[in-house]
């Protein structure tokens, strides 16, 4: 009866017009209960609420060898309620290869952005798993030969076929060997034989661009394989997986949704009190609050040892807490118990102002957007008091019992990542040494003073196999300082490096305080004497630096010694992109065309040029280490 | 017993069908409620063995041919847990 009038109170919201507040009530109702029913639900209030909300469209398909069918609306909800239009198309039954190898098929012609081969063990290996003990000695390495090369054909056709991202379930073991015992004890057993395929197929993941797995077997064995599986729905409707289970795999999939579309959180702001230790310091002093090894303290420490695990995959962790600051700070930096100090804030609001207004400063003070956030805060009215007023934000929903604290920012999928660049291990320390250089900022007289004492150096270079990942990176993640904000996957990257009119170039900026990293890129594309900046965005770390100035004086130069008249390209205007909106026209662009997406802007190389900044040493790299 | 078994039936085939509760008559059926496919049907079984903590045999699925089947299910396993 609750849920019943939970839907109509969410139902009257939507038809007032308050699609913030339906949107909030939505993602309560949904956390609630994540059943087929709750999933219809909040799709057809998503689908109402189209247009009022911001919503990332996203396709995705689905090959299978086993019923999914019911796994999609769940999906489709989480995906709502994550930010994304989610568009779902499931090939036929077991039909999985032709689809693949048929460059005609429905998967192509839905043109997903990315593809889920889901295929189970015992439906591409049956000798593996029903039929293990037929198999002469010899026979089960060549059966998981086979496996194996059937995976590489599907994956490399259907890279021939298209540039989506494809994930590959990979391959779960049986919940008992056919051998029982036995099986553990030969190192050619059955589980033996399906990790092999699945170690193979980590490697051919490796290899073949935009291929990501998901560990399948993992997932059977984190929920239990016995509790997985329902044998009669197999044997009837071919659907495998036990009801409750359903919303694990979709919630997989979504997991691997969200860095492959670019939607990242890249900082996570940390409440304090209660959450990264227990009890209050301003009321229980130092000695007073709960943080250790020991219980009730381990709770407290086991999220602060997941925090730090977030920190060493490049996320940027900050303070925002309603405390006095040298209470706080007392504690941050002397009490025993901390796993996090001082130096792994890049940011931090320790004050009594509303979090709203803190939330938006740190972005500011990171020079992130506000969608880069995420909160972690045990206080139910904070959460809520953010979600309604920054939507932006990614608030993490936190159970009531500490204990359960760590597990729920592991289980978060706001900061997956499917691969990290040298400059996402690397984050937290440029923000480090961030600092010096504002120090150096402040302490000189002038602008150029300072840019002539931070004695940067551009190296610029093609695009190559080792850069790639990055520069595709950065064409996803790329906000602000962004002309076109075209998002490209690696394997478009690949492909308009190759072609003969286009330039993929990659800019990499040391200073005297540290290297930079890759920080920009540019793609050109020469057509009838003009030279088209196809895209051009510089990371947030080097803004107002003059580097833009720099890379567009190199491109400038390259397009004249190719003999092109004219440098032209659109500024398209977003939301975020503020910051780049008068790059041209500074450069002494002009417009020449006008729609209303945006602008085109052209420079006459035959009489004008661009001015390299002198305090720019800029070397032109023939092929760029990552 | 019967009337609150229905309750919870009604609501969830509303909602998994997208037609408003008072659509949904223990007569309901594939014939009457156009969302009610195959598909929809295993939906609804999932959502129910879900909401009951129940299990469905094979060959009682293949007894379902409307809502009142399906509460008459329900009822005997509710009451008589397996």
């Amino acid at each position: 009866m609750e849920m019943q009038n939970q839907q109509e109170d969410i139902a009257k919201l939507i038809a007032s017009g308050a699609a913030g507040e339906a949107k909030v009530a939505l993602e309560e109702f949904w956390r609630a209960q994540k059943t087929p029913g709750a999933a219809a639900f909040v799709i057809s209030c998503y689908e109402k609420l189209r247009g009022r909300l911001s919503l990332a469209p996203y396709r995705l398909a689905i090959l299978r060898s086993f019923t999914v069918e019911p796994a999609v609306p769940l999906l489709r909800a989480a995906a709502f309620v994550n930010g994304f239009d989610l568009s779902v198309q499931t090939g036929d039954f077991n039909a999985y290869a032709q689809e693949i190898l048929d460059a005609d098929s429905s998967l192509y012609k839905f043109q997903p952005d990315a593809a889920v081969l889901a295929v189970q063990t015992r439906d591409i290996a049956p000798e593996l798993w029903r039929d293990f003990t037929d198999l002469e000695s010899g026979e089960s390495i060549r059966a998981a030969e086979r496996v194996t090369n059937d995976f590489r054909h599907w994956i490399q056709m259907f890279r021939k076929h298209s540039n989506a991202y494809l994930v590959v379930h990979n391959l779960e073991q049986p919940a008992i060997p056919s051998e029982g015992l036995l099986d553990v004890q030969s190192a050619n057993g059955q589980s033996a034989m399906i990790r092999s395929v699945n170690e193979k197929l980590c490697a051919i993941a490796q290899e073949i661009r935009g291929t990501y797995l998901l560990d399948y077997d993992a997932l059977t064995a984190r929920f239990g394989r016995f509790a997985w599986h329902d044998e009669r729905k197999w044997l009837t409707v071919r659907l495998p997986i036990a009801a409750s289970h359903l919303i694990h795999l979709a919630d997989e999939w979504l997991h691997l949704i969200l860095p492959l579309s670019g939607k990242l959180a890249k900082v996570l702001v940390v409440d304090l009190d209660n959450t990264l230790w227990g009890g209050v310091i301003g009321e229980d002093g130092m000695d007073g609050i709960q943080l250790g090894l020991e219980h009730p303290g381990a709770a407290y420490q086991a999220l602060q040892r997941a925090m730090l695990d977030l920190y060493h995959r490049g996320i940027l962790l900050a303070v925002c807490s309603k405390n006095n600051q040298d209470d706080a700070m007392a504690a941050l930096e002397k009490h025993p118990g901390m796993l996090l100090r001082p130096q792994h804030f890049a940011a931090m609001r320790v004050n009594w102002a509303d979090k709203p207004k803190n939330l938006r400063e740190i972005a500011e003070e990171l020079n992130v957007g506000l969608n880069s956030l995420a909160l972690l805060d045990d206080n139910p009215v904070e959460r809520r008091h953010v979600r309604l007023n920054l939507p932006e934000v990614v608030v993490i929903e936190l159970p009531n019992n500490p204990m359960d604290y760590a597990r729920a920012l592991r289980e978060d999928p706001a900061f997956e990542r499917v691969r990290l660049s040298a400059e996402d291990r690397e984050r937290s320390k440029y923000y480090n040494v961030q600092r010096e250089r504002v120090q150096l900022e402040q302490s000189c007289g002038s602008r150029e003073d300072f840019l002539r004492n931070l004695k940067q150096e551009a190296r610029i270079a093609r695009v190559s196999s080792t850069t790639l990942p990055r520069v595709a990176q950065l064409t996803q993640k790329t906000n602000q300082f962004n002309l076109t904000t075209r998002r490209y996957s690696e394997q478009d990257i690949a492909q308009i490096g190759a072609r003969p009119e286009c330039g993929v170039l990659s800019i990499r900026v040391k200073d005297r305080f540290a290297d930079n990293g890759l920080v920009g890129v540019a793609i050109t594309r020469d057509k009838d004497g003009a030279c088209e900046l196809d895209t051009f965005l510089l990371s947030c770390r080097v803004i107002g630096r003059d580097v833009e100035t720099a890379l567009l004086s190199y491109l400038a130069d390259g397009a004249r010694a190719r003999g092109c008249h004219l440098l032209q390209g659109w500024f398209f205007p977003t939301k975020k992109n503020a910051p780049a909106k008068d790059f041209y026209s500074i450069h002494g662009f002009e417009v020449v065309e006008q729609n209303e997406k945006g602008s085109l802007w052209s420079l006459d190389l035959a009489n004008s040029g661009v001015h390299p900044p002198e305090w720019i040493k800029v070397v032109a790299a023939e092929e760029e280490e990552q | 017993m019967t009337a609150q078994v229905f309750a919870t039936v009604q609501r969830i085939a509303s909602n998994l069908f997208q037609v408003p509760l008072r659509q949904i008559a223990p007569n309901s059926s594939p014939e009457t409620i156009q969302a009610w496919d195959s598909i929809q049907q295993l939906n609804l079984v999932l959502a129910l063995e879900q909401e009951f903590d129940v299990q469905f045999e094979p060959e009682e699925l293949e007894q379902i041919h409307c809502i009142d089947d399906i509460v008459q299910l329900l009822e005997n396993k509710v009451r008589f847990p397996s």
